[in-house]
């Protein structure tokens, strides 16, 4: 049973990130990933790197950039220049197999108007490529 | 020299949530993350379950807050294990919240667990903790508009309590419109129009939540 004061959760966040917002912490993700794919190569420096970010994701490209440059100083990716890439949503149809982009979330297929669709794009959130020196 | 990573900036959290999905099987727990904005009524709906279970289920609760127990100290006043986590400023939980806080309940002795999120449509839809199911709570007083307007966790939610109904005769909100906008959304998703502070239209979810709980003990 739970009782005032007892067993609170402490939070995980990363490294000297005390309070994140929601794409701090997305940053904080890909500077993570991008640090320990660089070491790894035993390389120093991120020039350019490559987000995709699904449409149906709750990540706003311009805060995750505003993010990531805030966090990156001091790190591999100090100079690195972000690029995102943003994947529409798009869905095919189960009953027609119409491939279509899916607008205002409606998975109505364009072609025989049923609702039976299934998303194939839209939700991707992932670290592309890096280019390092 | 490029390269190619192709690698989920989620999978640290999609991992742990498999975990979290994993352990909770080994003990035949039906797990449910509850999503809606502040003040649509998540914590009153969770007391009203937590009475209605009682004797039939046993129901632990872990309640997502920015700061506080108010919320851990209501439920467990109904009897029902409960465990607070403070996510200090965090605007969402993630599966490693919830995993540490596993940790605090004897898992043999429950058949449900509840996870009430932090109140926001946002955010959360995009965490997965490790659930079953997703729920999203909207309440009359917040409008017809927010499927359309905050789609994505309509479109990933198994069910839709639609909470206050009893202020529907009060308001303008437009139910035909909610039903209109959810047929495009997600065609499957449940809606029950419920009201938790008077009990009204509670049995359909209660006995939605026993035949999921018995499903999940089948496996």
């Amino acid at each position: 049973m739970w009782r005032p004061g007892e067993g609170r959760t402490k939070p995980f966040f990363p490294k000297g990130m005390e309070k994140p917002v929601h794409e701090l912490g997305i940053a904080s993700s890909i500077l993570e990933i991008v640090t320990r794919a660089v070491e790894e190569k035993g390389l120093q420096r991120v020039t350019r790197l490559k987000v995709v970010v699904g449409e149906t994701t709750a990540v706003v490209p311009d805060a995750l950039s505003f993010a990531f440059e805030a966090i990156s100083r001091g790190t591999c990716c100090e100079v690195a220049q972000l690029e995102i890439e943003e994947r529409p949503f798009r869905a095919r149809c189960r009953q027609c197999g119409e491939e279509f982009r899916v607008e205002e979330y409606r998975l109505i297929c364009p072609r025989c108007g049923q609702r039976d669709a299934q998303m194939i794009s839209g939700d991707e959130l992932y670290v592309d490529h890096v280019e390092a020196e | 020299m490029e390269i190619k990573l192709e690698a989920n900036v989620l999978s640290a959290n999609d991992r742990i949530a498999q975990e979290n999905r994993r352990r909770l099987a080994e003990h035949g727990i039906f797990c449910l993350n509850l999503i809606s904005s502040p003040g649509a009524g998540k914590t009153t709906l969770l007391e009203r379950t937590c009475e209605l279970l009682r004797g039939r289920l046993r129901v632990g609760v872990i309640e997502g807050d920015i700061t506080t127990s108010l919320d851990a100290d209501r439920i467990a006043r109904h009897g029902v294990p409960a465990h607070q986590i403070n996510t200090m400023g965090a605007c969402h939980l993630d599966a490693r919240m919830v995993q540490k806080a596993l940790e605090k309940f004897a898992l043999a002795e429950l058949d449900l667990l509840i996870i009430e999120n932090v109140g926001n449509l946002v955010c959360p839809a995009d965490f997965d903790l490790g659930e079953d199911a997703k729920v999203v709570v909207l309440s009359v007083p917040e409008g017809d508009d927010k499927p359309a307007k905050y789609p994505a966790i309509f479109q990933r939610s198994a069910v839709l309590l639609l909470n206050k109904i009893d202020l529907l005769p009060q308001s303008n909100f437009d139910l035909a419109r909610v039903r209109k906008d959810l047929e495009g959304i997600n065609p499957g998703l449940r809606l029950m129009e419920v009201s938790a502070l008077h009990g009204t239209g509670l049995d359909q979810w209660i006995d939605w939540l026993q035949g999921r709980v018995q499903a999940k003990r089948k496996g």
